[in-house]
């Protein structure tokens, strides 16, 4: 079943930059990888999936309707989107951070209840946050940051997870932690798209990818299919050696002196 | 502290004024800044920033001498055709310059003026009375600064004679003879004349008493002291009638005696307020709404 | 998580107790001395009356009948009503202020940062000019030309600040320009003013002297109306504190909460202004205060800011009626000279902790 659909969407900002034709579906239990060069536009597809854009032509649906004309709550208790570089001038702790993602559950004059309390705490548990709670979220390093952005995220307990390059400020064994996390969300039922930096790391983890080259797709498939030396030189137009990883025998890029 | 100085300064005055006078050398005076200024020759052609000052000029009979005026010069109706210098937005120095003055005159609030002024060699004599003798004081400097001391004299002596006259008028006042006065130039923030100015003195030598006690100057009291001390009188004397709220329909001043009995007036503000020559008027005033009794 | 509830409930308790207490200070203490005996006399003398000519009971029906007409007028009419309009625009002021600290996620924000000051500012002056002021209108005049210029003034930010997406940076931008345009007027207006201009300048400086019930009344609505939509939000403001866009994310329709919230707070600065004409600090410092004590959750921060704002303002002016009494300072003064300092000590006691 189809959960996200884009269909012949442009965008473009000014002149400078635009996306085209994009045609892509999202179906329930998928867990794609979004991988380009900086600046083709990865960025932006999310910004468009989540609604934070509108598209200049085509359409956006969410269960096969217009993802503009549904209500942003409503919305909210579907889909969440963990974005890069949120900052604040305001001394939010870790706990008040992710139990914002409570919001879209949460009616006017309601009170938090047990569901809610419950919800936050299974977010920070799976982000390995539950010691940080009364820390300030301002004073996080950018790799914590994007674990509480995850939680607070969790917390909206989604169908669909959106994910900006979730990676980016994590050190190794952090990166590997959330890309297990991903990969046990999706298990779990949760339907993951992420733009990623670290191609690798996306065909080890992800079932399907999406490469996009100067705002068009390029091509999609699962990882067999799309990391070959062919797409991998034409996205990245740099010369690559592609070899079986030696435990999964999922395909690696090797760069090349 | 600026009081002890003024007096100071109209003591010595007095001591040497005349001698000095009578020479034909310069012109020496000391203004209430006790800044001195030195003239040459008596003032021909003089301006005034202050419309007190103005007023104090033509009653010296030198009104044909002032030669600018500052918007708010509006007496007596000679005055309106004086050439203008300067409103709200202080002195025009170019135009000051342009009529060619040999005296400005200037108040407190002028002070950049005067500083830009003597910086272009004109002199200016800074008033600032606070009291009926600092206001004799200032009539006598300026009969001095045209070199008319006699009329300075005169003038002075016949404010004294009128206001001798209400005294006499008043009899002898026990202090409980005297009605409770409340001066307002301001509501709501209820703008008074406080015990140490010239509006308190008026007020008493009318034969009343200002309930402005314990407040100092220009300032702003306290509705509920108004409504405590509870005045026979209230005057109002700044904005126009139009401008003010009726007492009548004021929250509490229901419990003022002047309200109850309607002894509201209002005297003009150009009157009562101007440190010059028409204070007497004021005195004169005020005493026959308090008193009507004694003015029959 | 529980324990942390409680505590805050006696927090909440506490203030609204303290809120209590104040207003009783406020209303006993003042320039004239009235005895605590006849304050009490005068507040509970309609009850007791009332209940001794229903058990007709003679000594009942005399209690308080000899505090005298003056007190009792201080104290009913010009104190209480004066207090209760000095507790309201402080609560208006500390919610709008903390509002737009939240919308425009920058904790230094005020209440008149978007220029609904200078607004109703040009409104009232130009009421006066035209002489607006008893005949026309009534007492009303300048206070409702006050709260039309005020309101006036965030439609022109507003609709300035359209283009771009109306980011928080065009709406600063915006308020800045029509901020400073206002005030040109307002100089103009003073220019060619004679006597009123020390109206205009007196109502500038703000104070409550002269507030009755009319004005309580008068403010309670937009009051009442404008608190109500701000609560409402008060975790939307939460999410727009991370940004629009995330914000978005947590499902925020953006654009409609913050017209929303902008609105609300114009409505309760303008009413504010409108009856005690322009005081600082107080939309600034409170909600930043309860913010450093209390952390930056709306749904906690909001209730806090608006019963401190009460208080802050109702003892701001208590002290600006005792101090130099019989003269009555300006109370901008007082919640300058008390808030500034106060600000600082809790900036530092953070930075240290």
């Amino acid at each position: 079943m189809v959960l996200l659909s884009l269909e012949a969407v442009d965008f473009s900002y000014g002149n400078s930059f635009r996306l085209e034709d994009i045609n892509l579906g999202v179906e329930r239990g998928d867990f794609i990888g979004i991988i380009g060069p900086n600046g083709s536009g990865k960025s932006t597809l999310i910004k468009l999936m989540a609604g934070y854009l509108s598209p200049d032509k085509g359409t956006v649906c969410l269960e096969g309707q217009l993802l503009a004309k549904l209500e942003r709550k409503a919305v909210a208790r579907k889909v969440a989107v963990v974005s890069q570089g949120v900052q604040t001038g305001f001394a939010f702790t870790v706990e008040e951070m992710v139990r914002l993602g409570r919001l879209p559950h949460l009616g006017r004059w309601s009170n938090e209840g047990p569901g809610d309390a419950a919800a936050v705490g299974r977010a920070l548990a799976q982000t390995r946050l539950e010691g940080y709670r009364s820390r300030l979220f301002s004073r996080l390093s950018g790799g914590e940051a994007q674990r509480v952005l995850m939680a607070q995220a969790l917390a909206q307990e989604p169908d669909i997870l959106l994910l900006d390059e979730p990676t980016t400020y994590m050190d190794m064994a952090f990166q590997k932690e959330m890309f297990s996390l991903m990969a046990r969300l999706n298990h779990e039922g949760i339907t993951v798209v992420a733009v990623l930096h670290d191609v690798n790391m996306a065909s080890l983890y992800c079932k399907e990818l999406v490469a996009i080259r100067q705002g068009r797709i390029l091509v999609k498939g699962n990882p067999g299919e799309v990391i070959t030396r062919e797409n991998i030189e034409a996205i990245f137009g740099t010369a690559v050696a592609i070899s079986p990883h030696p435990v999964t025998g999922r395909p690696q890029v090797t760069m090349l002196p | 502290m600026k009081k002890i100085l003024c007096l100071l300064v109209v003591f010595t005055l007095s001591l040497t004024g005349c001698s000095l006078l009578r020479t034909s050398g310069p012109i020496v005076l000391v203004d209430d800044f006790d800044r001195e200024i030195s003239l040459e020759e008596p003032a021909q052609r003089v301006i005034s920033l202050v419309p007190a000052a103005t007023e104090m000029l033509f009653a010296l009979g030198a009104g044909d001498r002032v030669v600018g005026a500052s918007e708010y010069c509006n007496y007596p109706e000679a005055a309106l055709e004086i050439p203008r210098v300067g409103g709200f937005d202080g002195p025009n120095l170019e135009a000051i310059v342009a009529l060619e003055p040999d005296l400005v005159l200037a108040a407190s609030l002028h002070k950049d003026a005067v500083e830009g002024l003597e910086g272009l060699g004109i002199p200016v004599l800074a008033l600032d009375p606070m009291t009926l003798e600092e206001i004799y004081a200032n009539i006598e400097l300026l009969a001095r600064a045209i070199g008319e001391d006699k009329a300075g004299k005169d003038l002075v002596a016949d404010m004294k004679g009128r206001l001798e006259a209400v005294g006499q008028a008043l009899g002898q006042l026990q202090e409980d003879e005297r009605p409770l006065v409340f001066y307002e130039s301001w509501y709501p923030g209820i703008w008074t004349a406080g015990e140490d100015t010239f509006i308190s003195e008026i007020i008493t030598l009318a034969g009343g008493k200002n309930i402005a006690w314990g407040v100092s100057r220009w300032t702003e009291m306290q509705e509920e002291d108004v409504l405590a001390r509870n005045p026979d009188v209230i005057i109002h004397g700044y904005l126009d009638f139009s401008l003010v709220e009726p007492f009548d329909q004021r929250t509490g001043w229901d419990v003022v005696t002047a309200v109850k009995e309607d002894r509201i007036f209002f005297v003009d503000p150009d009157i009562l307020n101007r440190t010059g020559p028409r204070v007497v008027d004021a005195v004169e005033e005020i005493a026959r709404l308090i008193h009507p009794d004694k003015f029959e | 998580m529980q324990r942390k509830v409680k505590s805050r409930a006696w927090a909440y308790l506490g203030l609204a107790l303290l809120l209590v207490l104040v207003l009783f200070v406020c209303v006993a203490i003042g320039s004239v001395r009235i005895p605590l005996s006849a304050l009490v006399k005068t507040v509970f003398s309609p009850l007791v009356n009332a209940l001794g000519e229903l058990f007709s009971l003679p000594a009942w029906q005399d209690f308080g009948q000899d505090v005298p007409d003056t007190w009792r007028t201080i104290l009913l009419r010009l104190r209480l009503p004066r207090v209760a309009v000095a507790m309201l625009a402080g609560v208006a002021l500390s919610l709008a202020g903390a509002t737009m600290q939240g919308l425009l996620k920058n904790p230094l924000a005020d209440p008149y940062i978007l220029g609904v000051s200078s607004g109703a500012a040009v409104g009232a002056a130009a009421a006066m000019l035209m002489g607006l002021s008893w005949n026309l209108l009534g007492a009303f005049a300048i206070p409702a030309a006050a709260f039309a210029g005020g309101i006036g003034s965030l439609v022109m930010v507003y609709s300035l600040s359209r283009g771009g997406g109306r980011s928080v940076l065009n709406m600063l931008l915006a308020g800045v320009a029509v901020s400073t345009f206002l005030g040109a007027v307002l100089s103009l207006l003073i220019f060619f003013s004679g006597q009123q201009l020390q109206q205009v300048v007196f109502w500038m400086m703000g104070g409550f002297s002269g507030c009755n019930w009319f004005h309580f009344l008068s403010i309670l609505p937009f009051l009442a109306g404008g608190s109500l939509v701000i609560f409402w939000h008060s975790r939307e403001l939460d999410a727009l504190a991370l940004g629009d866009e995330q914000a978005y994310y947590m499902g925020v329709d953006v654009e409609r909460v913050r017209h929303r919230l902008l609105w609300a707070s114009a409505l309760l600065t303008a009413s504010a202004v409108s009856v005690c004409g322009l005081i600082g600090f107080v939309g600034l410092v409170v909600p930043h205060a309860m913010r450093l004590i209390g952390g930056p959750v709306h749904r906690n921060l909001l209730p806090a800011a608006a019963l401190a704002g009460g208080i802050f303002m109702a003892v701001a002016d208590l002290l600006s009626r005792v101090v130099l009494a019989p003269t009555e300072l300006p109370v901008g003064v007082i919640t300058a000279l008390v808030g500034g300092p106060f600000f600082l000590y809790l900036l530092k006691k953070r930075r240290v902790s």
